[in-house]
């Protein structure tokens, strides 16, 4: 009924389109007249999906745009403790066109994390902006704190061009001089940052920052870095290369001389662990501290009061830099609230229509009282994909000589993969609901089916004759034993974050159907990373499978050993490569021409004809000696949200990666009623 | 009496400083360290920290010292009253305590006097009808409070309050009261949500106080001075209040200082399970991430107030009986 009688209201004031807005934005609705959506554009056309800078936007539109913001603010507006709206925006604002409709303002979008820094990047997303983001076909990179920005075409540099008249939160403008502040004095800083984080190294050399004007920038790499825009919208997403000078000088010994007196009066032994107390590149981070409610953000929304121990809560930032299409300033929902629970205690508060959007850490296992509990209409469950059955890697580096010698053995790992029943896995631990599939990365152009299917067959009769080919016996009591005559056990010291009990117990019975005793031990996660750094435990699971912008950014994600912190074997063979032989161990001929691959693979434009090659070659080299067995993928992440929430498109992806779920647009979430 | 007293503080300041050591050594003991915990963390959500950043955060954090200097600092700060920083708050540990001590407190009384209503008038009245039907009633409730589980009363209860009383999950308080200031609306809906973790955390107690004052009573009930006290005359309630339950109150009584370390312990699992904004949950998860400072301060909180606890006691039965020699 309200949409209806809007909608028939805006086709009569169509032609007083100002009026209208003003109408709307002092009553509390945002004005809905002369609103483009992505449903209905109303003939305009835009570089970027879904998106307009304003003079573009406006030349279509063939009038100028009035602004109208939250009444939230109009007590201060009047009071003169803020400009007007007008004044707040940049003089360049991003046009938003949303997906069905103008929103209205108001509410509290309630949402819950694990504790502070535990299962909190979901929220993180509702209101984290970046230089740029990736648009809702998973690949196209756009706009966003950045108006536009431009590769070289050595790709070596890129320019960005920052918004005129963009300011930070507190109203204080928001200029290149904060991008140079965050590169030379925060990352490029020795005593913050011992070693410049890897993303801003290219061949061993740290970014040089160039301020061309209060606007535009260049950064410079010794070598072509063209995954730079996929890790900033992705994996990077959280690590927006800016920070308020303003704000941080007193904090710093650059710009003041007696920040390490001011560190210990405020109880820090000095000035470096006193930055590190109220700034973090992880932006979440830095909330925490109390002094974080002063602290300048772009985000769409900003600290309300202190975070404690249960709660975090933000209200909408005056100084955001979007409007919608009918020149509403973004975002609609004026408040966020974060409550910290255990688990359990999520579902159950999910249940009761306490939460309106959550995916992170809901985990498939709770589908089934989902389900159930859908249609009381509390909250609206989505299955986007994004889980994957984890992977199994066996150690091919053991320190054990003869366990490494059984290990290598590629017939090994073809056996162990076609002795498990992956259908019956499916059935078991997912409701059926994922595919069998072989490990590789998700969602690259360069995969095939005959890939995706490459030894998931459950053949336990190959499975024993490849075994039996390498001449693992079997005992008196019918398992096989290794070469040296002694049983053959693999312990398995599993955690229960990437692998269900039920998961490895599975698996421990096809192995043994086919002769190979597994002990299951199940440890933390300290534990496994612990062990697997020293290399010595049979099977490592903790491998991200890469999705493309993964891989574009982060290539050795997919060589040895594929998670540097936590390796699944090989950490040696990589330091040979890096080292050019002096340390380490020197890898088999696959493993080089991975690394080779590698190399190359950094300085190769995304999508080009050279890119797939090098892909298909990886994948190739990697399943042609099975370095990691996959069982189960494209299983769907449960995700819940509130009914009433509108401007939500389905996502079709879930999964960290993407920040959560994807196509993810919070600032023009809007409750409908 | 004075040289006693002296002992004894001398004493307990060694006991302290020895817990310190002791807890120090414990709370590192388990493989990792805080930079690990972090890093798992981390990975739960999916992101990934490089090498490089893990060893900032030691050097950060000041781990990557040996335990002995690590101890050292840590030490020298708690004599000068100063807990240091929680690693996983990133507050000072005095705020991150002082934010939960309120409602831990307010959870600690609303429980003991739970306890203390509900156990002193039914361990009364199965003394007085030892062996009656409702006797029995009583103690088969009170053998299954004994029995069950806190945390699986807890689950059933917040089962109940949220499916059928529409009550908010965890907390202490509905999320829209959370922030709010203190108003009559919200100390309601605080009572609302107390009564669960007030019973659940009651019960146990509850039956075992029933047990206790049952069997004390029913030793006072057989003497001579009862018996001497009825055939004198004495109305029956008068005499039971009067002498018998003040004699039996004594034990109850003098055992109220261990409860010290209760009031501000909570009860980790089951505030866990409820999310209760009191000090348990917090004292576990400090635990679980190895945050050193925190879990530090709590455990040398928690010794502190034990070994004063049992000060008291011994003091005050050394006052009350004479027989305890002063030696």
């Amino acid at each position: 009924m309200v949409a209806d009688s809007r909608r028939s209201m805006r086709a009569r004031l169509y032609p007083v389109g100002l009026a209208t807005a003003l109408l709307f934005g002092a009553s509390g609705l945002a004005s809905a007249a002369t609103c483009p959506t992505v449903a209905d554009s109303k003939g305009i056309k835009t570089v970027h999906p879904q998106q307009a800078e304003l003079a573009e936007f406006e030349g279509q539109l063939g009038r100028k745009l009035a602004f109208s913001d939250n009444p939230l603010f109009a007590d201060r507006v009047k009071a003169g403790q803020l400009p007007p709206v007008a004044q707040r925006l940049p003089a360049e604002p991003m046009v938003v066109l949303p997906y069905q409709e103008c929103g209205r303002y108001g509410g509290v979008l309630r949402g819950t994390s694990r504790a502070l820094e535990s299962g909190t990047s979901e929220v993180l997303s509702w209101r984290q902006v970046n230089l740029v983001r990736l648009a809702d076909d998973l690949a196209t990179i756009v706009p966003n704190v950045a108006k536009s920005f431009s590769w070289s075409d050595d790709r070596r540099t890129i320019t960005f061009v920052l918004r005129r008249g963009h300011k930070w939160s507190n109203g204080v403008p928001f200029t290149t001089d904060d991008v140079v502040f965050y590169f030379d004095d925060l990352i490029k800083n020795k005593d913050l940052h011992p070693t410049v984080p890897g993303v801003w190294r290219v061949g061993g050399k740290p970014v040089e920052v160039e301020k061309v004007d209060a606007e535009t920038f260049k950064l410079h790499f010794a070598g072509p870095h063209p995954g730079l825009l996929h890790y900033l919208s992705t994996g990077g997403s959280f690590f927006s290369p800016y920070a308020p000078k303003h704000f941080y000088e007193k904090y710093h010994i650059k710009y003041n001389p007696n920040a390490d007196a001011d560190a210990k009066a405020a109880g820090a032994e000095n000035w470096v662990k006193r930055f590190k107390q109220v700034w973090d590149k992880w932006g979440d981070t830095e909330t925490i501290n109390p002094i974080a409610v002063t602290r300048p953000t772009l985000e769409s929304h900003i600290l309300e009061s202190e975070a404690n121990t249960q709660r975090r809560a933000f209200v909408a930032n005056p100084y955001y830099f979007k409007v919608d299409s009918a020149g509403n300033q973004l975002p609609y929902i004026s408040r966020q609230l974060e409550r910290f629970l255990d688990k359990e205690l999520q579902l159950l508060a999910i249940m009761n229509g306490e939460i309106d959007q959550k995916a992170q850490g809901v985990g498939l296992e709770n589908y089934p009282v989902l389900k159930e509990n859908e249609s009381k209409g509390k909250f609206k469950l989505t299955m986007p994909p994004g889980q994957n059955g984890d992977p199994i890697a066996f150690n091919i580096t053991h320190k054990d000589p003869e366990l490494r010698k059984i290990f290598s053995d590629v017939r090994w790992r073809q056996a162990m993969s076609l002795a498990i029943n992956r259908k019956e896995m499916n059935e078991t631990l997912w409701f059926g609901l994922g595919t069998p599939q072989a490990s590789l990365p998700l969602g690259v152009p360069f995969v095939t089916d005959a890939n995706r299917n490459y030894m998931i067959d459950y053949d336990p009769k190959r499975a024993n004759a490849l075994l039996d080919e390498m001449g693992l016996k079997r005992g008196s009591n019918n398992m096989r034993m290794r070469f040296d005559g002694k049983p053959l056990t693999i312990l398995w010291e599993y955690t229960s974050q990437f692998a269900s009990s039920g998961y490895v117990q599975l698996v421990q019975g096809y192995w043994r159907a086919v002769g190979v005793e597994v002990n299951l031990k199940e440890i933390t996660t300290q534990l496994t990373r612990q062990k697997a750094l020293a290399g010595d435990t049979d099977i490592v699971m903790e491998w991200d499978i890469p999705y493309e912008p993964n891989l574009i950014s982060e290539i050795e994600l997919y060589t040895p050993p594929y998670r540097e912190g936590s390796p699944l074997f090989g950490t040696a063979w990589r330091q040979w490569h890096l080292s050019k032989g002096d340390k380490g161990e020197e890898p088999p001929a696959w493993a080089k021409r991975l690394y080779q691959l590698e190399d190359e693979w950094r300085t190769t434009v995304p999508r080009s004809p050279r890119y797939m090659e090098i892909g298909r070659e990886m994948v190739k080299i990697n399943q042609d000696n099975l370095t990691i067995i996959g069982t189960v993928a494209n299983l769907p992440g449960p995700t819940v949200v509130n009914p009433k929430l509108a401007n939500v498109r389905d996502w079709t992806v879930q999964h960290y990666n993407y920040a959560r779920t994807y196509p993810f647009r919070p600032d023009q979430w809007y409750y409908k009623e | 009496m004075l040289r006693l007293i002296a002992r004894r503080l001398g004493y307990m300041l060694l006991t302290l400083w020895l817990v310190s050591i002791v807890a120090f050594i414990v709370i590192q003991l388990p493989p990792g360290d805080y930079a690990e915990a972090y890093v798992a963390e981390r990975a739960q959500s999916g992101a990934r920290m490089s090498e490089e950043e893990i060893q900032e955060l030691r050097s950060h954090l000041g781990i990557d010292r040996p335990w002995y200097q690590q101890y050292f600092s840590w030490f020298s700060g708690v004599l000068r009253g100063d807990f240091g920083w929680s690693y996983e708050w990133r507050r000072p540990v005095a705020d991150v305590i002082g934010e939960r001590l309120p409602l831990t407190l307010a959870l600690a009384f609303f429980t003991l006097l739970f306890m203390y209503a509900v156990s002193l008038p039914i361990g009364i009245y199965s003394a007085v009808r030892q062996y009656s039907v409702t006797d029995h009633v009583f103690s088969l409730f009170g053998y299954i409070g004994l029995a069950t589980p806190n945390f699986l009363i807890a689950l059933v209860l917040m089962y109940l309050g949220q499916q059928y009383w529409g009550q908010s999950v965890g907390g202490l308080f509905s999320p829209e009261f959370q922030d709010a200031p203190w108003s009559w609306a919200r100390f309601v809906d605080l009572l609302a949500h107390l009564w669960i973790p007030v019973v659940v955390l009651g019960t146990a107690g509850t039956a075992n106080l029933i047990r206790s004052m049952r069997a004390l009573l029913l030793d006072e009930l057989g003497k001579m001075y009862v018996v001497a006290a009825r055939a004198a005359g004495l109305s029956p309630l008068r005499l039971l209040i009067k002498y018998p339950v003040r004699m039996a109150l004594n034990p109850i009584v003098s055992t109220l200082g261990w409860r010290l370390t209760f009031v501000i312990s909570g009860a980790p699992i089951v505030g866990v399970v409820m999310a209760l904004p009191d000090t348990g949950p917090l004292f576990l998860h400090a635990l679980l991430n190895q945050d050193m400072p925190l879990a530090g301060a709590m455990v040398f909180i928690y010794c502190a107030l034990t070994i004063i606890g049992t000060f008291v006691s011994d003091m005050l039965l050394v006052l009350l009986d004479p027989r305890i020699k002063m030696s």
